[in-house]
């Protein structure tokens, strides 16, 4: 049987949520209150359409036999969100939840109000923002970062197997991209030039990986090379 | 020596919502001497207040944990959630709760069935209907035994 998966609320977000799961195999029904809204989501006629407001417990009670797997819910504003998840969580037995929210400062106490996942909109895509315009590193929940690192034929690893490398230890090398062919090393591979590597590491760590990795510090480089 | 007025234990009463019960139950609370606050997030809802209210207005949203923290919600005794939506009731009782544990709470909830994502919580519920429905029965009880001491 398909799996079976509630969205309530949203508009452009429920749709193209309900299209990548139909993609994958599974069932979604949406619940939406306004009627010009659902006539938008009809057009692309996944499973079921229902015009209703589902902050209403009878509403959900409805779908009582329907025996949803998962609610997402969607709706601009935070605490429909609260108010659908936790009916959701009495209505449907063993059923997980997940809500947007608008204000990050919400995600923790919605966690704390038994919501299972909690995805906050605006921080993910200032976060994006951010990634594209300024960086190439990325950062993973607490203190970790993921940095990508092009090596030339100057630097420390060049030529050295990964076993040879002392890595600290909150760090490992993710990925390696060469010559447009992307692979997972292991020990035994040998760092070569014009190698992108993909580095998880911790903050703490992440200088102390690159100074391995790339050599002494590129100002100090650039002093050898005065020298010369 | 004790100037001014003498209050005797004196409650610090919370409104969040100048409707026009919050306005009422402000007011109230204000005329028995107690010491209190009320927060609607728009400034033009207090005019609702009667002219004796002599508590404070705060601007701000009721489902934001830094607004809700400049009106000391931590050392209120008695607060009263009233805003006529019942989702951002909910939200902000569940969000007082967890910073004041001893506070009597109280909320506004429009549809009763609601009432079950709070269970749990020792949060105080009032709905309309129900009120309704217990007044029409008490006063229909009343009506009945007229008529039976009528009949004998």
């Amino acid at each position: 049987m398909k799996e079976k998966v509630l969205i309530v609320g949203g508009r452009a977000k429920a749709k193209s949520l309900a299209q990548s799961l139909s993609a994958r195999g599974m069932m979604p029904v949406l619940i939406n209150k306004s009627e010009e809204d659902c006539q938008k989501l009809m057009e692309y006629r996944p499973s079921k359409v229902i015009c209703a407001d589902g902050t209403k417990p009878y509403v959900l009670e409805d779908l009582q036999m329907e025996a949803f797997c998962q609610v997402i819910a969607l709706c601009p504003r935070d605490e429909d969100n609260l108010m659908i998840c936790r009916l959701a969580k009495n209505i449907f037995p063993k059923v997980r939840t997940t809500a947007l929210v608008s204000n990050l400062a919400n995600k923790k106490f919605f966690i704390r109000c038994g919501v299972d996942r909690v995805v906050c909109a605006v921080s993910l895509i200032t976060r994006m923002i951010e990634q594209e315009a300024f960086m190439d590193e990325m950062r993973l929940e607490e203190g970790l970062q993921i940095v990508k690192l092009d090596m030339e034929a100057s630097d420390a690893a060049i030529h050295k197997k990964l076993w040879e490398l002392s890595l600290p230890s909150n760090t490992v090398i993710g990925s390696i991209l060469r010559q447009d062919g992307l692979f997972v090393p292991q020990g035994e591979t040998t760092i070569m030039e014009g190698d992108q590597l993909v580095l998880i590491t911790s903050d703490v760590q992440k200088q102390e990986a690159i100074q391995i990795l790339k050599g002494e510090k590129s100002d100090e480089k650039q002093r050898k090379h005065l020298f010369w | 020596m004790v100037k001014g007025r003498n209050r005797k234990r004196e409650q610090n009463v919370l409104v969040l919502g100048c409707s026009r019960l919050g306005a009422s139950l402000a007011s109230l609370c204000s005329q028995r001497e107690e010491s209190v606050t009320i927060v609607d997030q728009n400034e033009a809802a207090f005019v609702k207040l009667s002219p004796n209210y002599d508590g404070l207005k705060a601007c701000g949203n009721v489902t934001d944990m830094d607004d809700l923290s400049m009106v000391h919600v931590k050392e209120m005794d008695q607060i009263f959630v009233t805003t006529n939506d019942d989702c951002t009731n909910v939200m902000c009782a569940l969000l007082l709760r967890e910073c004041n544990e001893h506070a009597k709470i109280f909320v506004r909830l429009i549809d009763p069935e609601r009432k079950q994502v709070m269970d749990g919580y020792a949060i105080e519920t009032i709905c309309l209907d129900d009120l309704w429905v217990e007044r029409c029965s008490s006063l229909l009880q009343k009506e009945s035994e007229n008529t039976q001491i009528l009949r004998r």
